[in-house]
């Protein structure tokens, strides 16, 4: 056991395949070295989660079950001490918000500049991050941090489709951030506070239709 | 319906929304009244968005590459019409002049450029429809730019094509070091 949780610790992100086969790798050991048993890809596969489990390491969803992402989003919050999932729907526009503390706080600094920063890059930037998780996008605003001097992100947002429903989330609660930073600054209402930069695209696959 | 209209369309009504909780006397109206003053919160909307120029340009530079759109001959005279439909100086009468050029001396595009010219789109790209205040559209990005990068630090740091409970983590790392960043430059400052 502890010859096996010794090769999965040495490379979590390998596959069971690939431990089975082994590497070039110092220490490395294929399974079937370690027994014979697990040169049997079943056994290797049911061994392989077991001492992943006995690690605390994660394992790809699909090996757990479709319900297990519920138990392990709820989970989450514990595990980051503090919100970052803040707002989910499952069946219909199906979505996740994530924002920390810090981030809520730089849209409320983004507002602020405007009221007395001359600087010129003011207002959120919006686009859609298609490869970062393997289904869905990952909208993503940003505004421009004074202390950093650079653009930093201020929502994420997964949808799995891209039509209206699903990207209201997103500006819903850019735009509550930005409310409640009016009222508790007792600002004037001006409509650059919500000012968004937008990728607006022409699908030129399309032009078969169109020209 | 594509996902820039889609984008722009739920900003619009977020915009609407935001705008009603601000309006203490909004309850107050009928419903009639409700759905006009919503209506014009939907197209004040436009005021508070702008389109990414950059890609405006790279589907110009697409068409160009294509000689039976835009004749070899003829690039100079569609750049420069183009240069003249997103410049600030432009006004609305010589913008819709220059829009009956492109019509009349590239008809094989009308597809393209009737997607730029509807209503909401075009005042987020040509600054001669824009609802957007012209002192305030100096003072944000003219592009998409700072998202797009911001979606390469994310890949470089914590890589990408994740499900989706290991991609939340790793999300929620990135942030966490970018706060840390923050925090400590915001320190320094204090010493």
């Amino acid at each position: 056991m502890d010859a096996l949780d010794k090769q999965v610790k040495r490379r979590p992100e390998a596959t069971v395949h690939q431990r089975r086969t082994g590497d070039t790798g110092p220490d490395s050991q294929p399974l079937s070295e370690i027994s014979q048993v697990l040169a049997n890809p079943r056994a290797a596969r049911y061994n392989v989660a077991q001492s992943q489990s006995r690690l605390g390491i994660e394992t790809p969803l699909a090996t757990k079950g479709g319900l297990a992402v519920f138990k392990s989003l709820a989970e989450l919050s514990t595990d980051f001490k503090g919100p970052f999932v803040i707002d989910s729907s499952a069946h219909g526009p199906s979505y996740l918000v994530f924002q920390t503390p810090f981030m809520k706080s730089m849209v409320h600094e983004t507002v602020e500049t405007w009221t007395f920063d001359g600087t010129g890059r003011h207002g959120f930037v919006t686009d859609g991050d298609h490869s970062f998780f393997n289904t869905g996008v990952l909208l993503i605003t940003c505004s421009f941090s004074t202390i950093l001097q650079s653009w930093v992100p201020v929502l994420y947002t997964w949808i799995l489709r891209q039509d209206i429903e699903h990207h209201r989330p997103h500006f819903r609660h850019i735009s509550k951030r930005i409310v409640e930073s009016i009222q508790e600054k007792r600002l004037e209402f001006r409509p650059e506070f919500f000012l968004h930069v937008s990728l607006y695209k022409y699908r030129l696959e399309s032009t078969h239709i169109i020209f | 319906m594509d996902f820039s209209a889609s984008q722009r369309a739920a900003h619009a009504e977020e915009y609407a929304d935001a705008k009603i909780l601000l309006n203490p006397g909004f309850s107050s109206l009928t419903k009639a009244s409700q759905l006009i003053e919503r209506q014009a919160y939907l197209e004040e909307a436009q005021s508070a968005e702008l389109g990414c120029s950059f890609h405006f340009w790279q589907s110009a530079t697409r068409l160009k590459a294509n000689g039976t759109l835009i004749p070899r001959d003829s690039t100079d005279t569609f750049d420069h019409i183009l240069h003249t439909l997103v410049s600030p100086a432009t006004s609305s009468e010589d913008f819709s002049k220059n829009v009956q050029v492109l019509r009349t001396d590239f008809p094989r595009i009308n597809g393209w450029l009737n997607w730029w010219l509807r209503p909401n789109f075009a005042s987020m790209i040509f600054p001669a429809c824009s609802k957007v205040n012209l002192a305030v559209s100096t003072q944000v990005p003219s592009t998409s730019n700072p998202a797009e990068h911001s979606h390469s630090l994310l890949h470089h740091a914590v890589g990408t094509d994740h499900d989706v409970i290991p991609g939340i983590k790793r999300l929620f790392l990135h942030v966490q070091e970018i706060e840390a960043q923050y925090n400590a430059i915001k320190g320094m400052f204090r010493i």
